[in-house]
C-alpha cells in the first residue's frame, strides 16, 4: 500500500505492507530513536507524537497515519533542549533506551497540562516505563523543568 | 578533599546522543540487509528430539539456513561470561538432542525477511520424546528425571556437580567457624526458620539483541548487547573453534543490562549463520524469548538459625540454602557462595557460624547473573530473622544492627573463608560507615516517632521496617580492568577501557577519574570502550567491579601520560623533569620561563619535534587483592491498609556508604534505580509457571516492573567515606541498593500487624490472610 | 495480528457490508490489545472516516461515538459534570497516556475484557449500546450474551440523570491490571457491577439498602482464581471494597 505522511514537518511518501505497525515504518525510515521494547502496548519506549499527542507507535498502524503529522524526538530539535537538560543535569538518563519517548511525552504534557501537581506529572508520565533510574531523578528534573512546586 | 572532576555531578558523556535518539544501540547499526534469525523453541519443558525435518521449511523462498543440534558444533561450554577457568559447569550446547525447558532452543533460522522466517518455524517438523520434567526445586535432587544426562560435561575444578542427582554443585564442611550446634544450644535466645526467595527478572528496556558480519578480511564481527565483550570473544571462540584472533566483539550503547546480558544469549546464533551463510545476520530477542529464553535471577531457600544472648549479642548464624539453577548452571556456584560472603561478614561479632548447601537443577528458564545476586536472597532471608530475633528479644531492631554489625577497622574471618567461586582473601575495614548510615537512615524516616506503627484511620496502619546490606567491590585478585590514554594531535586524548557502559555511565566517571588524575579538563577527552579489536582486556560491566577495578586502572594510565607529558618537557627544554610542572593541561618551567599547551605540544610531537617526535601513549592495569564492601542502611515507612492487605509505599529511605562518589548524581541514582528494582521484587515481580512449566510471566502485561506511581518517594543519602583502596577512595555502587527493600518492607509489614511472611513476594493476599489468620487466634 | 487486507470505509453501510461479505474481517478500534491476537484477518476495517469520535450532549443523555479514546473520556467537560471523577478514577491507571490515547470505548466494549474498568463503570450507568444493524441494546444484555456478531457498535448512550457514583479498585501494582473492581450507582435503587473476577464484570440492581454485604457478594457473584489473587481473596476484599463504595454513595 502507498501512503503519505509527515514526519517531523517533512512529507514522505511509503510503501508499506496493510497490517504494518508505525514503529516499524519509522524504525525502516531511520528514525531510530523510536525503540522497540515490548510486544504488548505496555513499556513506552515506542511513544512518538500523533497531531501533538503521545502515542505508542507499536500499536498504531502505519496506514492510519496517511495524511497525518508525527513527531519524533529527532523533530523536536531545540525544543528538546530544555527537557533533555533537565533530565541529564540529574544524570537519570542512564542507559537512554526509554529517553526519547520520555522527552516527547514531557513536551507533551507541557502543552496540555496547565499548571500540573506532582501527582498529575507523575500519572501523565506513567507509561513511560523506565528500569534503570528508579524514576526519582527524572522527577527532579522534570519538577525544575515545568516549575512544579 | 578536594578535587577538580572527581566528585561532581557532571552531565553524562553519551547523554545528548542517547536522548536525542541518535543511532547506539545494536538493532539501531545492524546492516539493513542483515539475515533476520529466529528460534523454533520447545513447548515441552523436558523432552529428546526423535528426529526433526527441516526440509519443508528450507524449501522457502528467502530462507538461507536452518541450524539444528546436527549441525552445530558439540561444545559444552557455559555462557556465564564471568572469569576463566569458569566457576561455573560446562552444561551447555548451541543446541542438543534434549530441550530442558519451555521456550529452549530447537533450531535457529535464518531468512531475508521475517515473514519468511516466521513461516519457516512452523513448517519444521519435530518429534519429541517427552519426559516428565522437574519443575519443585525441592524435589529437583534425586528426581527420576535426569535434566543433563549427556556425558560431556564437566567443571573446570571441583564444585560438586554431580548431574546424575540434578545436582549442579554443593558446598559442604567448608564455610565453618566455631561450633554452632553447640553455640546456638547455649544461647538464650535462638531461632529456627525457612525463607523463600522466587525468581525476578531483570527487564532491561532494550531485549537482548546481537548482529553479525564477516569484515573484508573474512573477520567474524559482533556487535552485541552483552556486558563482557571479552568472554563473549573467548566464549564464542571456544563454542565455534575459531582462533579469538578471527573474532571482533563491539559493544554498542546498551539499554540496560543487570546482570541479563552477562551471559551469552543469542550472539552465538548470529555468530554462527554469519559464518555458515557468510552473510550478515541479526537476532533481536522478543520481549517473549527474553522473559521466556534468557535468565531469571535465582529461587532460594533458607534455612536460618540465629542465636544470641539476652543482651542482644548475637552468637551464632547458620544458613542452610538451596539455590535453584534451572536448566543450566550459569552462576550456580558463585551466586550461591555471595548469599553468605556478602552476608556473614556484616554480623561479624557472632563466633559461631556456618553456610552450607546445594544448587539443583530444574526445568525452568535458566538461572543467571542479576543484580546483587546472592545477596538479595541471603538479604531478606538474614535480615528477616534479625528483626525476628529483636521481637523475641523484645529490642528495638535497630539497636540489635547497631550492637552487631561490623565497624570501621574490624575483619571477619568469612572473608578469608569464603569469596566468589573459590576461597577468599582477608581484608581489614578500611572505611566502614555503616553505624552511620544505620543512625541517619533512623533519623531521616523519623524512626523514634514511628516505630513500630501508627494507626492514623479504622483501616490504614503506617509502620516502618529496617534492613542493612554490604556488597564488595569487584572480586579480588580475578577482576581485572585496563586503560589507554593516546595524546592526539590539536592536544586532546582518546581514552580507551574494555570496561563496557551499560546505562550505568561508566565511561563519564571513568572519564572524571582520567581528567582528575592527569589534570586536564574533561573536555579534552574522548573515550571509547568496549571494543576487543581497539580498547584493552577488561572483565566487563559485573560484580561491582567498573568504579573500583577499572576506575584504579585509568587512573594509572594517566598518572603515566602524565609522567610522559613531563618526560616530553624535559626533553625539549633540556631541563630536569622535576623542574617541570603539568596542570590543567599546560605544561610550565618551575621558574616561569617555559611555558608549551598541550596542543602546541601535540602539534610538535607529530609534526615539528624531528628527532623527538613520538607517539605519547599510556596504559594502566589493575586488579586488586581487596574488595572493599559498600554498605547501605534502608528504611521504609509504609501505609497498610487492613481490610485488604494493600500496602503503599510512602517513603524508601537508602543511606549509603560507597566510599567517594566520582559523580554524586550518578551514584545517588543507581542507588535510586537498585532499590526500586528490590521494591519491585519484594511487591509484585514474579516469575510464575503452568503445572506443565509454560511461563506465565511471559510479557510486561503479566510480569509488572514498578512505574512511577508505585512508590511515592525515594531519599538517597551518601555516606561520608574514602576507602584508600578506591580510585579518590570511591567503592562500588552498581549493587548495593537492591538488596535491602525485601526485608524492610517484610519487617514493615510485621510492625505494622503482627504478620511475619516468609514466603516472597509481600502480596496483598499474602498479607490479609496473615490478618485474618491472626484474628482467629 | 496480522491482515491481509485494509478498508477504510466512508459510511456505516459500505463497512458493513464488507464485514458481510468478508467471513474473517476485523473492525479495528485502537488496536491495543487487539493487536496481541494471534489470528490472521482478511481484512481489517477502519472507521475513522465515519466520525464517530465524539462526545455529545442532548436533554436527556450524552452519546459517546465508539472511536472516542479513553483518554478524551477522562478530559471531557460533560463528562466530569455529569459524573465527575468517576470515570477518570476507572481510566487514570489503565498502562499509560500514550495508550489511552488510541485505545476506544468501543474497542473496550467489544473486547469483553475481563479486566477491563472502563465495563464495570459502565455497567452500573443504565447505558445502551447502539449497533448498526441490531439497533439498540441495553448494556447488560451486551455483555452477558452478545447476539451482535458482525454488526458495528455506532455509539454509547448514557443517561444523563444517575444517583450518587463510586468507583473503587484494587490492584497491586499501579499500572497491572486490577485484582477486583467495584462500581456503584445509588438511585432509586442500587447498581452494583464487579469486575476483574477475574471475569467481565456482573451487574446486580438490589434494593436500596444491603442488609448483608458479604451475604449480597456470594450470592450473586462468582470468583475465580488467575496470576493476580485467588478467588477466596477475591471475595474477601469484594466486600471490603464494595463497603468503601456503598458508604462513598451515602
Amino acid at each position: 500500500m502507498k501512503i503519505s505522511l509527515n514526519i517531523n514537518n517533512q512529507k514522505y511518501d511509503c510503501q508499506i505492507e496493510p497490517d504494518e505497525t508505525l514503529l516499524n515504518l519509522l524504525r525502516k525510515l531511520g528514525f531510530k530513536s523510536v525503540k522497540k521494547g515490548c510486544d504488548t502496548a505496555t513499556c513506552g519506549v515506542c511513544t512518538v507524537l500523533l497531531n501533538e499527542n503521545p502515542i505508542l507507535s507499536c500499536s498504531y498502524l502505519a496506514v492510519r497515519a496517511d495524511g497525518k503529522n508525527i513527531t519524533t524526538v529527532e523533530g523536536l530539535g531545540k525544543k528538546a533542549d530544555a527537557i533533555i537538560d533537565a533530565i541529564v543535569n540529574e544524570g537519570a538518563d542512564q542507559c537512554g533506551f526509554c529517553g526519547p519517548a520520555l522527552i516527547l511525552t514531557v513536551y507533551a504534557l507541557q502543552k496540555e497540562l496547565k499548571n500540573p501537581t506532582m501527582e498529575d506529572v507523575n500519572r501523565y508520565l506513567a507509561g513511560n516505563l523506565c528500569r534503570c533510574s528508579g524514576y526519582e531523578g527524572q522527577l527532579r528534573g522534570i519538577k525544575k523543568f515545568l516549575g512544579v512546586k | 578533599m578536594n578535587f577538580k572532576t572527581v566528585k561532581h555531578s557532571i552531565p553524562k558523556v553519551d547523554a545528548n546522543g542517547l536522548m536525542r535518539g541518535l543511532p547506539a544501540y545494536t538493532d539501531d547499526l545492524t546492516d539493513e540487509n542483515a539475515l533476520i534469525i529466529k528460534c523454533l523453541r520447545s513447548p515441552h519443558a523436558f523432552a529428546k528430539i526423535r528426529s526433526i525435518n527441516t526440509e519443508k521449511a528450507l524449501q522457502l523462498n528467502e530462507i538461507e539456513c536452518i541450524l539444528t543440534h546436527k549441525d552445530v558444533p558439540r561444545i559444552p561450554i557455559t555462557r556465564a561470561g564471568q572469569g576463566y577457568p569458569e566457576p561455573s559447569p560446562k552444561d551447555y550446547f548451541i543446541l542438543d538432542e534434549f530441550v530442558r525447558y519451555v521456550g529452549d532452543e530447537v533450531a535457529i533460522i535464518a531468512g531475508r525477511s521475517e515473514k519468511s522466517v516466521q513461516k519457516a518455524i512452523k513448517l519444521i517438523e519435530v518429534d519429541f520424546e517427552v519426559f516428565e520434567p522437574v519443575l519443585d526445586f525441592e524435589k529437583a535432587e534425586n528426581h527420576p528425571s535426569i535434566i543433563h544426562p549427556e556425558k560431556e560435561i564437566y567443571t573446570m575444578f571441583p564444585m560438586g556437580l554431580d548431574a546424575q542427582k540434578n545436582v549442579a554443585c554443593s558446598y559442604t564442611n567448608t564455610m565453618i567457624v566455631g561450633d554452632v550446634n553447640k553455640t546456638l544450644a547455649e544461647c538464650d535466645v535462638a531461632l529456627n526458620h525457612r525463607y523463600y526467595t522466587h525468581a525476578q527478572q531483570h527487564v532491561a528496556m532494550e531485549p537482548h539483541s546481537s548482529t553479525a558480519y564477516l569484515d573484508y578480511q573474512q573477520r567474524l564481527t559482533i556487535i552485541s548487547s552483552t556486558q563482557n565483550p571479552y568472554h563473549t570473544r573467548r566464549i564464542i571462540g571456544e563454542a565455534l573453534q575459531k582462533p579469538l584472533r578471527d573474532i571482533r566483539v563491539i559493544k554498542p550503547r546498551i539499554g540496560g543490562g543487570f546482570g541479563g546480558k552477562q551471559q551469552i544469549h543469542n550472539d552465538l546464533f548470529s555468530a554462527i549463520v554469519t559464518l555458515k551463510t557468510g552473510k550478515p545476520s541479526k537476532c533481536i530477542y522478543t520481549r517473549k524469548e527474553v522473559f521466556e529464553s534468557t535468565f531469571t535471577r535465582h529461587e532460594m531457600r533458607f534455612d536460618i538459625q540465629l542465636g544470641a544472648d539476652k543482651n542482644g549479642n548475637i552468637h551464632a548464624l547458620d544458613i542452610q540454602l538451596l539455590s535453584n539453577t534451572g536448566a543450566h548452571g550459569e552462576h550456580a556456584l558463585t551466586t550461591f557462595m555471595v548469599a553468605g560472603s556478602k552476608l556473614l561478614p556484616m554480623y561479624n561479632k557472632a563466633t559461631a557460624l556456618r553456610f552450607e548447601g546445594k544448587v539443583v537443577y530444574t526445568n525452568r528458564c535458566p538461572a543467571g547473573a542479576y543484580r546483587g545476586y546472592g545477596a538479595i536472597q541471603a538479604n531478606f532471608a538474614v535480615e528477616s530473622a534479625i528483626d525476628e530475633l529483636a521481637h523475641k528479644l523484645q529490642m528495638d531492631p535497630v539497636e540489635l544492627r547497631l550492637k552487631n554489625s561490623i565497624k570501621e577497622g574490624e575483619t571477619s574471618p568469612v572473608f578469608k573463608v569464603m569469596g566468589e567461586g573459590g576461597e577468599g582473601i582477608e581484608q581489614k575495614m578500611e572505611s566502614c560507615k555503616l553505624d552511620y548510615c544505620i543512625s541517619r537512615g533512623r533519623d531521616l524516616i523519623k524512626w523514634k516517632q514511628k516505630f513500630p506503627f501508627l494507626k492514623i484511620a479504622p483501616n490504614k496502619i503506617r509502620s516502618v521496617g529496617t534492613a542493612i546490606a554490604m556488597q564488595g567491590s569487584g572480586i579480588p585478585l580475578l577482576d581485572m580492568g585496563s586503560a589507554i590514554v593516546k595524546l592526539n594531535d590539536d592536544g586532546f586524548f582518546n581514552l580507551l577501557v574494555g570496561a563496557t557502559d551499560i546505562g550505568t555511565g561508566s565511561d563519564t566517571i571513568l572519564t572524571q577519574i582520567a581528567s582528575e588524575a592527569l589534570d586536564v579538563p574533561i573536555d579534552r577527552f574522548v573515550i571509547t570502550s568496549s571494543d576487543t579489536d581497539v580498547t584493552p582486556f577488561d572483565v566487563g560491566a559485573y560484580a561491582s567491579s567498573t568504579t573500583f577495578v577499572t576506575g584504579n586502572a585509568v587512573r594509572k594510565a594517566a598518572e603515566n601520560m602524565k609522567k610522559k607529558i613531563i618526560q616530553t618537557g624535559a626533553k625539549i627544554w633540556q631541563i630536569d623533569e622535576k623542574q617541570i610542572t603539568f596542570q590543567n593541561g599546560i605544561l610550565k618551567s618551575k621558574d616561569g620561563l617555559k611555558t608549551i599547551t598541550l596542543k602546541e605540544l601535540s602539534e610538535g610531537l607529530y609534526y615539528s619535534f624531528a628527532e623527538d617526535m613520538e607517539q605519547l601513549i599510556a596504559s594502566g592495569s589493575n586488579t586488586s587483592p581487596k574488595s572493599p564492601p559498600p554498605f547501605m542502611a534502608g528504611f521504609v515507612e509504609i501505609e497498610l491498609d487492613t481490610e485488604t492487605g494493600k500496602i503503599d509505599i510512602l517513603d524508601y529511605v537508602a543511606v549509603v556508604d560507597c566510599g567517594t562518589p566520582i559523580n554524586p548524581n550518578l551514584a545517588k541514582i543507581q542507588v535510586e534505580g537498585g532499590v526500586l528494582q528490590g521494591i519491585g521484587m519484594a511487591m509484585f515481580e514474579d516469575v510464575k509457571y503452568s503445572k506443565n512449566g509454560r511461563m506465565l510471566t511471559n510479557n510486561m502485561m503479566n510480569y509488572k516492573i514498578p512505574n512511577r506511581c508505585d512508590v511515592k518517594k525515594l531519599t538517597v543519602e551518601l555516606a561520608e567515606s574514602y576507602d584508600p583502596a578506591g580510585p579518590y577512595g570511591a567503592k562500588s555502587v552498581g549493587e548495593i541498593g537492591i538488596d535491602t527493600p525485601l526485608a524492610a518492607i517484610a519487617n514493615a509489614i510485621y510492625n505494622a500487624v503482627g504478620v511475619r511472611i516468609r514466603t516472597l513476594p509481600l502480596t496483598p493476599e499474602k498479607i490479609l490472610n496473615g490478618i485474618l489468620k491472626n484474628e482467629k487466634r | 495480528m496480522k491482515f491481509k487486507n485494509y478498508a477504510k470505509p466512508q459510511n456505516l453501510a459500505e463497512a458493513y457490508q464488507i464485514l458481510q461479505n468478508e467471513k474473517n474481517a476485523v473492525i479495528l478500534g485502537g488496536n491495543t490489545y487487539l493487536r496481541l491476537n494471534k489470528k490472521t484477518f482478511s481484512t481489517a476495517i477502519d472507521l475513522e472516516n465515519l466520525g464517530l469520535n465524539f462526545i455529545k450532549e442532548n436533554d436527556e443523555n450524552i452519546e459517546i461515538g465508539a472511536y472516542t479514546t479513553l483518554h478524551e473520556i477522562e478530559t471531557n467537560a460533560i463528562i466530569k459534570k455529569y459524573f465527575g471523577d468517576f470515570f477518570t478514577k476507572s481510566l487514570k491507571h489503565i498502562v499509560g497516556i500514550q495508550f489511552r490515547n488510541i485505545a476506544t470505548i468501543g474497542g473496550s466494549i467489544c473486547g469483553k475484557y475481563g479486566f477491563s474498568e472502563l465495563i464495570t463503570a459502565l455497567s452500573v450507568l443504565n447505558c445502551t449500546l447502539v449497533f448498526h444493524q441490531n439497533g439498540v441494546i441495553a448494556f447488560k444484555d451486551f455483555i452477558e450474551n452478545s447476539q451482535t456478531k458482525n454488526d458495528i457498535l455506532v455509539k454509547i448512550i448514557i443517561p444523563k440523570k444517575c444517583g450518587r457514583l463510586s468507583y473503587k479498585m484494587l490492584r497491586n501494582a499501579d499500572s497491572d491490571f486490577p485484582i477486583l473492581t467495584v462500581a456503584v450507582n445509588k438511585n432509586s435503587q442500587l447498581n452494583i457491577a464487579i469486575g476483574s473476577c477475574p471475569t467481565v464484570a456482573k451487574l446486580i440492581s438490589a434494593k436500596n439498602e444491603l442488609e448483608n454485604i458479604s451475604e449480597f457478594i456470594s450470592q450473586n457473584f462468582t470468583f475465580g482464581n488467575d496470576l493476580r489473587a485467588t478467588a477466596s481473596y477475591r471475595e474477601n476484599i469484594a466486600s471490603v471494597l464494595l463497603k468503601r463504595a456503598l458508604e462513598e454513595t451515602l
